[in-house]
């Protein structure tokens, strides 16, 4: 095998230690998530203990997920991807690494300083100051990477998956950065740059954007790749890429308001928030057709395939909280919609539906060509795959029927004009709803730990080495 | 590579790892979508305040020179032409405010108490007021009149009543539930005696369930103290177990004390000689508590009824007895306002326990 040059192999290594982080991630990630959603439904959960209360674990599972397990599918993701459509073996291995690495050191890093209780209050964006120029550096390391084996390409084209990749590393280095903006004073406080109503708009830029660049812009690149090579199909339109690429570039970035709704930003501001999440849906939706119709063709794939069923599933998990965001993007149904748990099930709607399907996807894809071989069980990935989606189904429905009735427990009167519930009325409420979360969370926990296991078995099994050599120019 | 193979003509030509790029157009009805998106939002911005323009400090307000007044400077939209708020018709000027400013000098002041001070048809906060002010227009008739009526009045009124207790839940649930339960019902917490709150509905009370007393009771607070050792520090451990089991026996009828302190049931002459001594000052000489024997404010238990304010186990009498007992209901006079007041007195008062007539 080694009789291939290893600058004219894919450098795999890093990859792989990418996704694996990835899986554990997850793993980690969606376990406190489980804790946390018990100790909503079952508070005795909390112990008095400071350390493993609702409060501190809470942005422990968010950060861990997203930045753990969605960073570390992007990083291993990208640079798998970004190596097969240029032909080119990483540049800058280096730096490449050392992004990896501070990358993981930024993530632990927010595992242990959260639970002490150090954070900025700033919602995706809690880790203090200087785990920010942490995860900021290495950020800088994959752009670098990145656009350095974009320079390598072997055709003059630049496919669009890596246009939506270059679009999030650059947006995201913009936004954390500005969002970041503090005066430390130890390594445990900093105050924000920012006071008040500015604070807010920029927290939520900043909020809503991670949600449009990190999240949908990375990941829509990631399924440009491994949608259409999983199906071996081509990709349907490429006007249509062209398109919904510079529309939803363009609108995504207004909209932070519509986190504000209702509070004390402009009536302006607000009206622009709502009008651009409107104009949203088909931006957002072309992505989703361009998935789905690459598909025709290989329909009979997802009989088979649980992975391609993970891909596609996602695919329709994506069009329909792209769908849902909108709606609640709008004045009158955010003012029932905010503060209430339906905004918890659009945004794992989003995350268990779309994020975590396509990423899961891509992880197995990977892993059977890095390792050259088949998962250990296919049994066991179609396992993972049903006990996911009804997971993410249990959880979605759940807080959907959570947030509407406290919606409207929290506006219902009486014929006199009267209140009816207090508060803590619609806090017993919540009480079966919560419980159902718990177990969907636990589903997908323990889907992923299947993932996990599995992908143990499969590595073990391998043993001749796994070099692959660059795919010469068509 | 099999994909090679088909559809070539209509594909871009571009390859990347074997992936192809088709040149179908976009779907017609995506594409109807997309354009609708966009004139929505060109709509939306007409209809509603959108466009920032400059903000400037404002100095002419209604007549009024020297005012200063940040005026917002946007596009208001067309909501604003339309009046979009039926209930809430603007902030209006009090003779306070125009007071005030006559005071500061603006001696040519023409505005009348009760004019708009300004009209900005649809903003945000305006749709919060116009929601607010029809629901209170659905109370108000009824709101006016408890602004003038007594509680007793309002208890004798039949259709006054019902409005007060419906207003009076999420007030009780907001307010009082955390302590009391959202029943009133109490909470005897057997793990932490200290957090225990008295039950509300039952006509057991600590300082009166006459509506004055009960409105005095949340208005100002109470702070009832029980001593430890009821303030004799000569009493041993022996006797304060002995007064533990006289105490449970009373509770239980197997021990009882007439109004003169005299033992009428059970063999307890050593513990009740105690009681006498030490705890008949605040409990009476019949331990039936402060309140049956005509002292309003110490808010000594009844010992003798067997309902609990801490929990009748050994242990925890003993622990009460031992290291005393201080408990706190916070005031609520400054905190709500006078009608809620009197609504949080009826209800408690209609719990159950209620008592008539004056206090006595
Ligand atoms: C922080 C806990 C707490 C809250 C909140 C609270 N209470 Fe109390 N309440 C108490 C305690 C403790 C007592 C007993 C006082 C004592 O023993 O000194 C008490 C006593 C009372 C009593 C006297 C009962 C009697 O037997 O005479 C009334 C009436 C009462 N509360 C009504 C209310 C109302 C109405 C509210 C809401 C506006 C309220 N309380 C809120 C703790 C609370
Ligand atoms: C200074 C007045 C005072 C004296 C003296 C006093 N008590 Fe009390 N006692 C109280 C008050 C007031 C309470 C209620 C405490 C509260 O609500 O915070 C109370 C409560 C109690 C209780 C709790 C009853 C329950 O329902 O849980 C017991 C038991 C008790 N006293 C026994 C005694 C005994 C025995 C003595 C004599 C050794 C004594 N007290 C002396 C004022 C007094
Ligand atoms: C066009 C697409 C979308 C629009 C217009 C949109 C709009 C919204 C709106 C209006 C809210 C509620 C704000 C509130 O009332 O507090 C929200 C919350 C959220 N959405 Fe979306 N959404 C979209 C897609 C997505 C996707 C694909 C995800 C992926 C996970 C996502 C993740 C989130 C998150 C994490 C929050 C919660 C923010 C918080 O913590 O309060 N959204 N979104
Ligand atoms: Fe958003």
């Amino acid at each position: 095998m080694s009789s291939v040059a290893e600058k004219d192999q894919y450098n795999y290594d890093i990859v792989k230690f990418c996704v694996i982080t990835g899986i554990v991630m997850g793993v980690l990630g969606t376990l406190v998530g489980t804790f946390v959603a018990s100790e909503l439904a079952f508070p005795w959960l909390n112990m008095d203990i400071a350390e493993i209360s609702f409060g501190r674990l809470r942005p422990v599972h968010t950060n861990v997920v997203i930045f753990g397990f969605g960073g570390f599918l992007l990083y291993g993701a990208g640079l798998y991807m970004v190596q097969h459509t240029t032909h080119a073996r990483i540049a800058f291995e280096k730096v490449a690494w050392t992004g990896v690495a501070l990358w993981l050191i930024g993530c632990l890093a927010v595992v242990v300083t959260l639970p002490l209780g150090m954070t900025q209050a700033k919602e995706y964006h809690e880790a203090e100051w200087w785990i920010d120029i942490i995860l900021a550096l290495s950020w800088v390391c994959l752009t670098i990477t990145f656009l350095g084996t974009v320079a390598r390409r072997k055709m003059s084209h630049i496919y669009v998956g890596l246009w939506f990749f270059m679009t999030m590393l650059f947006m995201v280095t913009y936004i954390f950065v500005f969002n970041g903006l503090c005066i430390p004073v130890d390594m445990s406080f900093s105050y924000s740059a920012y006071a008040g109503i500015h604070d807010a708009m920029t927290q939520w830029w900043w909020g809503h954007n991670a949600v449009g660049f990190f999240l949908t812009a990375g990941f829509i690149g990631v399924m440009y790749y491994f949608v259409p090579k999983h199906a071996n199909r081509p990709i349907y339109s490429y006007r249509l890429s062209v398109l919904h690429f510079w529309s939803l570039t363009f609108l995504y970035v207004w909209v932070g308001a519509h986190h504000l709704h209702y509070t004390a930003i402009p009536d302006w501001t607000l009206s622009l928030g709502a009008g651009m999440s409107v104009a949203l849906i088909f931006p957002s939706w072309g992505g989703m057709i361009n998935g789905m119709m690459t598909m025709s063709g290989a329909w009979d794939k997802l009989r088979t395939d649980p992975v391609m069923r993970f891909m596609v599933v996602a695919l329709a998990f994506y069009g329909m909280s792209t769908f849902e965001g909108p709606l609640m993007g709008t004045k009158s149904v955010n003012a029932l919609s905010h503060y209430t748990d339906w905004t918890v099930g659009h945004v794992h709607s989003g995350a268990l539906g779309w994020n975590a399907m396509i990423a899961i996807g891509a992880m197995y894809h990977m892993i059977t060509r890095m390792w050259n071989t088949e998962m250990a069980s296919e049994k066991l990935v179609n396992l993972h795959f049903w006990i996911h989606l009804t997971g993410a189904v249990f959880y979605i429905t759940a807080m959907w029927g959570s947030g509407v009735l406290q919606g409207l427990m929290w506006r219902a009167f009486d014929e006199y004009g009267n209140l009816v519930y207090t508060f803590a009325d619609s806090v017993a409420a919540m009480h079966p709803f919560y419980a159902l979360r718990a177990l969907g969370g636990f589903l997908v926990f323990l889907g992923l730990s299947i993932m996990l296991f599995n992908t143990i078995k499969t590595i073990g099994a391998v043993k001749a080495g796994t070099n692959t050599p660059l795919r010469a120019a068509d | 590579m099999s994909d090679h193979n088909d559809q070539n003509d209509n594909s871009t030509g571009h390859e990347w790892d074997g992936i192809r790029e088709l040149k179908n157009p976009p779907p017609t009805w995506w594409a109807w979508g997309f354009y609708i998106g966009l004139s929505f939002v060109t709509a939306y911005y007409i209809i509603y305040p959108s466009t920032p323009l400059n903000n400037k400090i404002q100095e002419v307000v209604n007549g009024v020179t020297g005012m200063e007044v940040l005026v917002d400077g946007h596009t208001k939209g067309i909501m604003a032409l339309v009046n979009s708020n039926p209930y809430y018709q603007g902030d209006t000027w009090t003779q306070a405010e125009i007071d005030a400013l006559k005071a500061k000098g603006h001696t040519e002041l023409t505005i009348k108490a009760g004019d708009l001070k300004y009209q900005d048809g649809w903003t945000a906060v305006n749709e919060m007021r116009d929601d607010v002010a029809e629901i209170e227009l659905i109370r108000a008739a009824s709101m006016k009149k408890l602004e003038t009526m007594s509680v007793d009045e309002i208890i004798a009124d039949d259709q006054m009543r019902q409005f007060t207790l419906g207003r009076s839940k999420v007030l009780f649930g907001d307010n009082c539930a955390a302590c009391h339960a959202s029943g009133g019902q109490g909470n005897l917490n057997a793990a932490h005696p200290e957090y225990s709150f008295p039950n509300l509905t039952d006509d057991d009370w600590l300082f009166g369930g006459w509506t004055a007393k009960i409105m005095e009771t949340i208005t100002s607070g109470r702070e009832a103290a029980m001593p430890a050792k009821g303030g004799n520090e000569d009493l041993t451990d022996a006797d304060v177990d002995s007064l533990a089991k006289f105490v449970i026996a009373m509770a239980d009828g197997s021990a009882a004390v007439n109004d003169d302190g005299a033992l009428t049931k059970g063999s307890f002459a050593g513990a009740n000689a105690l009681f006498q001594e030490t705890c008949a000052g605040c409990h009476g000489a019949n331990a039936k508590g402060s309140l049956v024997n005509g002292d309003f404010d110490t808010g000594a238990v009844n010992l003798t009824d067997g309902i609990w304010r801490f929990g009748g186990d050994m242990a925890t009498v003993r622990d009460t007895i031992a290291n005393g007992r201080v408990a706190k209901m916070p005031a609520f006079g400054g905190r709500l306002d006078e009608v809620s007041l009197k609504i949080l007195t009826v209800r408690v008062h209609q719990l159950g326990g209620g008592m008539d007539g004056e206090p006595q």
